[in-house]
């Protein structure tokens, strides 16, 4: 579901239109200094970075699957070469400390490498 | 069997020492101690040589990790619980490179003679972005509390700094960390401020601080939880699923007032331009406090229900169509819209996705309502009203005197610099997070499920924020599906709920409650 509908020039002219509504006063300003209020007015956005989504934003299986997918780029980027898994010394490298503290555990065989679906499946069933 | 937990002063000042001799100089040679003050003579203060720095482009040439450490007791309806106050720095740095990212500065509360095995840690921290955490620090579950008032406004400012009978003290270890930038937190060169100032940087930083204090304080075996209010349920969700791939397993998430995605909060864009669907139950519930809804209503929780139905059933579709069309709405649909939040027919007519902004100056004419906290009203033209939001004007000298002359006298911690209660990090924040423009971190929050289905995930909401409204939350996380052990409270209140004495009762029993579920 889009959030913003409008073009530009048609929420220039609601803005004005809501500005000349009766009763409406000057409602809707803000200060634009806000150093001075508690979390400064959070939330708030800058007018400049108010940008439009650029994908839907996804739900249920979808979200899952984009999360998941999310997990794996991270795996892959500690797998350069795109073997499939990674070492210990790989998992080190990158960051991926859950890989690194349960390693022996993930690699059952011992084959000194692991893959993503094994971590995740560990994860799964961990604790 | 319990395992006492060590003070680290003594390792500290052994790392100030190294960094300042890595560090080449500059400013940080001087011994850090000075002599005991009046009190507890195992107190040990610290008066940091340091000057920390707000600015965009402010660096540390020279950190250090000094801490002063003062012990205290607190009585909470007859029990007491001895433990002491860390008030100082510590350095986070890149989890592989080993480089100082920035000095954070925290207090940490932690309980004495405890299983550091079975004890809980919390790490809490404020939003903005740019705001330190002063206002969960005095304001929530610390071992003490500036006594508000809300909604009243009439009480002497500042409040009074009291004994905190809904501290969580009781159920956890208390650590108060600040943003880069704000409070007395500062990146260290070559980095600057600025780099952290950045929804992936900031999350990434707090991720390392996280990870320095559970290893300098021995804590990598007890409970974890974050506590994070309005951006910081941003930087929570981006937190939790950075510890979970660190290999740092976190028992909760506790999402305070959050905003989770930037795209679905109709208050940061202008009126009239997105879809306000969230914000209605927020309207109807601040209506009913005014006395404003026809019929009356007394029921927060039961109304708040009530039209929830009705903005799925009727109001999100017609907003929806009035988005795309400009038709006018029927009279039938404004006449129920008036009726359900007293706010005018006019209004509605003007624009159908009725923004908070417009709801906060026009619900009540001549009254100005607060953001944070509807229930705060001030007069149009009043000081109280001059800076937009009389919830807010209203409590900020208070917390930002207190918290100087509290870490100076109690808590026996001096700078060179005075704590900054806020940086200008939301003018050059850096918002973009996976792939977008703007922050959506339903993924974040779904990605660290995925990597530890144990983590617990609350939420806490004010029926009265105007800021954060809860029911946009509910909308939000509906998007995750099912989620065990989830729970979601709304309260009497605004942005700040705890900040209303009946409303901070109340989710202090609660917050025990989600404890005692996250503990296994």
């Amino acid at each position: 579901m889009p959030h913003r509908h409008l073009a530009p020039m048609l929420a220039a002219l609601l803005a004005l239109a809501v500005q000349a509504a009766p009763g409406n006063g000057d409602s809707g300003t803000q200060p634009e200094d806000r150093s001075h209020l508690p979390q400064l007015g959070d939330p708030y956005l800058p007018p400049a970075a108010r940008k439009p989504a650029q994908r839907p934003p996804l739900a249920g299986a979808a979200l899952q699957a984009q999360a998941r997918a999310k997990l794996q780029q991270r795996f892959a980027a500690a797998d350069p070469l795109k073997t499939g898994s990674i070492s210990l010394a790989q998992a080190k490298a990158a960051g991926l400390g859950y890989v690194v503290q349960h390693f022996a555990e993930i690699d059952r065989q011992g084959s000194g490498r692991v893959s993503f679906e094994q971590v995740e499946r560990h994860q799964q069933g961990a604790r | 069997m319990p395992v006492s937990l060590k003070p680290t002063h003594s390792y500290l000042l052994a790392i100030t020492l190294a960094l300042a001799a890595c560090g080449g100089g500059g400013g940080g040679g001087s011994t850090p101690t000075q002599p005991t003050q009046p009190g507890n003579p195992a107190d040990r203060g610290f008066s940091d040589p340091l000057a920390y720095s707000s600015s965009g482009n402010a660096s540390l040439s020279v950190a250090n990790e000094g801490a002063a450490l003062t012990h205290h007791s607190l009585n909470l309806g007859g029990r007491v619980i001895d433990y002491t106050a860390t008030a100082g720095h510590l350095i986070a740095s890149h989890p592989q490179t080993s480089q100082p990212k920035a000095a954070f500065f925290y207090v940490a509360y932690t309980a004495k003679n405890q299983d550091v095995r079975t004890r809980p840690v919390t790490f809490f921290y404020n939003g903005g972005p740019g705001s330190a955490s002063v206002w969960l620090h005095l304001g929530s579950y610390g071992p003490k509390r500036l006594q508000v008032g809300y909604p009243a406004t009439s009480q002497p400012q500042p409040f009074p700094l009291v004994d905190n009978q809904e501290s969580l003290l009781d159920t956890s270890d208390l650590v108060f960390v600040d943003a880069i930038g704000a409070g007395l937190s500062q990146a260290i060169a070559p980095h600057t401020n600025q780099t952290f100032w950045g929804v992936d940087a900031d999350a990434e930083a707090f991720r390392d601080f996280v990870t320095r204090y559970l290893a300098v304080n021995q804590r990598t075996a007890s409970p974890k939880f974050i506590l994070g209010e309005s951006y910081g349920g941003v930087r929570s969700s981006v937190l939790a699923d950075l510890l979970e791939a660190a290999g740092t397993r976190m028992n909760g998430v506790i999402l305070l007032s959050p905003i989770l995605n930037y795209y679905s909060n109709c208050a940061v864009y202008s009126p009239g331009e997105a879809n306000c669907t969230g914000f209605l139950p927020t309207y109807a519930n601040t209506g009913a406090h005014f006395r404003l809804t026809n019929p009356a209503q007394t029921d927060y929780a039961a109304y708040a229900q009530q039209v929830r139905s009705y903005a799925a059933s009727t109001y999100s579709p017609a907003v929806a169509n009035w988005l795309g069309s400009r038709l006018p709405p029927s009279n039938n649909l404004v006449d129920q819209l008036v009726g359900l939040t007293g706010a005018r027919a006019n209004l509605w007519q003007a624009n159908l996705s009725l923004h908070p902004n417009t709801y906060q100056f026009q619900l009540i004419t001549g009254t100005v309502l607060g953001r944070y906290d509807a229930r705060v009203t001030a007069p149009q033209g009043s000081a109280l009203a001059s800076e937009g939001d009389p919830s807010s004007t209203f409590i900020t000298s208070s917390f930002a005197s207190t918290i100087r002359s509290y870490l100076t006298s109690q808590l026996k911690y001096t700078a060179q610099t005075s704590y900054a209660i806020s940086s200008n990090a939301i003018q050059s924040w850096n918002w973009q997070h996976d792939g977008q423009d703007l922050p959506d971190t339903l993924p974040d929050l779904a990605a660290a499920l995925q990597q530890n289905p144990n983590l617990k995930i609350m939420v806490l909401h004010g029926y009265n924020d105007l800021a954060t409204p809860f029911h946009q939350t509910e909308l939000d996380l509906a998007r995750l599906g099912n989620v065990p052990g989830l729970r979601i409270h709304n309260y009497e209140g605004g942005h700040m709920m705890y900040l209303d004495d009946a409303s901070r009762v109340r989710t202090k029993a609660d917050l025990a409650a989600f404890y005692a579920s996250s503990l296994n």
